[in-house]
């Protein structure tokens, strides 16, 4: 990284801790510091939830899933627009009409307070612990790329979003995610011009998309219907459905953002727009993956994205060096074949199957290889292809830009959790149970002293996740393993009028006891295999149920004792 | 409206009304989500 990279990194975090900071410097009050005062417009709302969802792993990680598995993923979003219109519809003028700081406060008012309370104790379990990782999934990969100091990484993001999501509140991170998304965006449109830069001057675009369509990369839709396989166009609308409706209905950094809205028509606006741009968004960043992949077929790309994770000098070993070897040949071929393919040579697409197939299985021996010397070392490292990519080819000054995008990016998401999980311990545990009284000031010093207790948590696990194997991918299923179970709750209070309390209780608390049964198990022969998108379905589905029995029993018992 | 009613009722808050039509949003969304289905789809078996 040059000097000039560095300035644009540290200007442009300068401005945006600055600017939130200033900005909502004059709140004085609890409404203030949780809701923002009801201020915020659509744009505010619609970016803001954008920039909440989009941690620094998307765009780190999106492009390196195109790269190696071609553009399927985007159908993990396609449940996300049917999921804006039912929050639109039936979360929302609920919300508005019982003015609620927390999704949970609503629960307290339908059944009691223990629903209440048993939901927002899952929300502050699985929030709390991936506000963690949101610091130490970015951290880890800049750390090893750009040999930065670990722990000095994740205590840097998670100090800054500290800063001013406590002196701001709910407002402050609003604000800032806004400019956040807006330097993200700009980010990746200037590094997908730059990516097509790099092809050669006789291949454009299309072509770059007919080659990658030709080595399988654009199959975008696949209608399998196993429930094993996780990128289906199924798994997208029903599994991505209920999980964008627990999210975006129900998680209180969701929640919170667009109860900040002026009125229910903003906050409305704010989810069309995030269910018109989402996907589109989605597309564009795994397509950059797919340019970056058509680029290194001109460059040879290194055999393993994270060479530098590993203690091991790669260079020293004889096996190692032999692998690296026959990589190297393979693609020479690789070129030739590609020379051929754009010519229209009949053979030259099974030519390029076939060289794409055996790099692929190079690769594979080089990392068995190398988990056999370092048994640290992390095979996955699609994580890293995007970074490494911007780091050999793109300018200075746009370097600096593009680690700014991921910082950012890790701000937005850090602060919107920390901001939920102050609310909700401040709202539905703090206020609920320790403070009844209407003093403002003491609540609103509460709510700060609340931030920075969730922020330096978050830190903290951040510091000791490197000692987890597998928290990266846990990351991606954590939020799976209560939110089937929230949302369930939920949908038995909206559309169940006849279940109570207790049995909303028993069926919320019999499905989170499965869910993670089925999850913590599904090593074992007897457990079926299911894919994590399923479980919001699947825990949706046993708490209404369990909810009903239980219901019918109590009201059978009751009669029975009248 | 009773405080039962009140927490079941999916309409909007009297206060909150604004003469939006909200329906042709969710059909235009949902129309929209179709057709990037429709186009993902002929992209894929374009490459089949």
């Amino acid at each position: 990284m040059s000097v000039f990279d560095w300035l644009v990194l540290g200007i442009t975090l300068a401005l945006i801790v600055g600017y939130g900071s200033w900005k909502t410097r004059k709140n004085r009050n609890l409404e203030g510091y949780l809701k923002g005062n009801n201020s915020e417009n659509w744009a505010t709302i619609g970016l803001s939830i954008m920039a909440t969802q989009a941690s620094a792993i998307t765009f780190l990680s999106t492009p390196g899933q195109a790269y190696e598995h071609g553009m399927g993923f985007v159908q993990f979003y396609f449940g996300l627009p049917l999921a804006m219109v039912l929050i639109s519809v039936f979360f929302l003028p609920i919300y508005y009409r019982l003015k609620v700081y927390t999704a949970y406060e609503y629960l307290e008012s339908r059944f009691d307070v223990k629903v209440r309370a048993f939901t927002a104790l899952l929300f502050l379990i699985s929030r709390g612990l991936a506000a963690g990782i949101t610091i130490y999934a970015p951290a880890i990969i800049l750390s090893t790329l750009l040999g930065w100091h670990l722990q000095l990484t994740c205590i840097l993001i998670g100090g800054l979003v500290i800063v001013y999501t406590v002196s701001g509140g709910s407002r402050a991170v609003s604000l800032t995610q806004k400019w956040q998304m807006a330097i993200i965006m700009g980010g990746m449109v200037a590094a997908f011009f730059f990516v097509l830069g790099e092809l050669p001057e006789n291949f454009s675009m299309m072509d770059g998309v007919n080659l990658a369509g030709a080595m399988g990369k654009m199959n975008i839709i696949d209608t399998s219907t196993e429930l094993d396989n996780r990128y289906t166009l199924l798994s997208g609308l029903v599994g991505g459905l209920f999980l964008f409706l627990s999210y975006f209905g129900t998680d209180q950094s969701q929640v919170q953002r667009y109860l900040g809205g002026k009125s229910l028509k903003e906050s409305r606006l704010g989810l069309m727009f995030n269910g018109l741009v989402k996907i589109p968004m989605q597309f564009f960043i795994l397509f950059i993956g797919i340019m970056v992949f058509v680029t290194y077929q001109f460059n040879t790309p290194p055999i393993i994205f994270n060479k530098s994770a590993t203690t091991i000098d790669t260079e020293q070993n004889q096996e190692l060096v032999e692998i690296e070897k026959k990589y190297k040949e393979v693609r020479s071929y690789k070129s030739i074949a590609i020379a051929g393919w754009k010519e229209g040579e009949p053979m030259a697409t099974s030519m390029l199957h076939h060289l794409h197939h055996q790099e692929k299985e190079l690769r594979k021996e080089y990392k068995e290889k190398l988990i056999e010397l370092d048994p640290n070392y992390q095979e996955k490292d699609s994580d890293y292809i995007f970074l490494t990519f911007v780091l050999t080819y793109l300018p200075h000054g746009l370097i600096g830009l593009l680690l700014a995008v991921i910082f950012s990016a890790a701000m937005s998401s850090t602060a919107g959790e920390l901001n939920a999980l102050a609310s909700t311990t401040t709202v539905d545990f703090y206020k609920r149970y320790f403070s009844k009284s209407d003093d403002e000031r003491k609540d609103l010093i509460t709510s700060k002293i609340l931030t920075i207790i969730w922020g330096l948590l978050a830190i903290g696990v951040a510091l000791i996740a490197g000692l987890f194997e597998n928290l990266i991918q846990l990351v991606n299923i954590l939020g799976s393993l209560f939110y089937g179970t929230i949302l369930g709750v939920f949908l038995v209070a909206f559309f169940f009028k006849a279940v109570k309390g207790n049995a909303a209780l028993v069926g919320g608390i019999v499905s989170q006891v499965f869910i993670l049964v089925v999850h913590f198990f599904k090593e074992e022969e007897w457990m079926p295999q299911i894919e994590f998108l399923y479980y919001n379905l699947i825990g949706s589905i046993i708490v209404i149920l369990i909810a009903l029995i239980t219901q019918l029993i109590l009201n059978n018992s009751n009669k029975l004792k009248t | 409206m009773s405080k039962k009613e009140d927490i079941l009722d999916h309409k909007e808050p009297e206060n909150q009304k604004d003469g939006t039509n909200w329906s042709y949003w969710y059909i235009g969304l949902l129309g929209f989500l179709l057709l990037q289905i429709a186009i993902y789809s002929w992209i894929t078996l374009s490459y089949k």
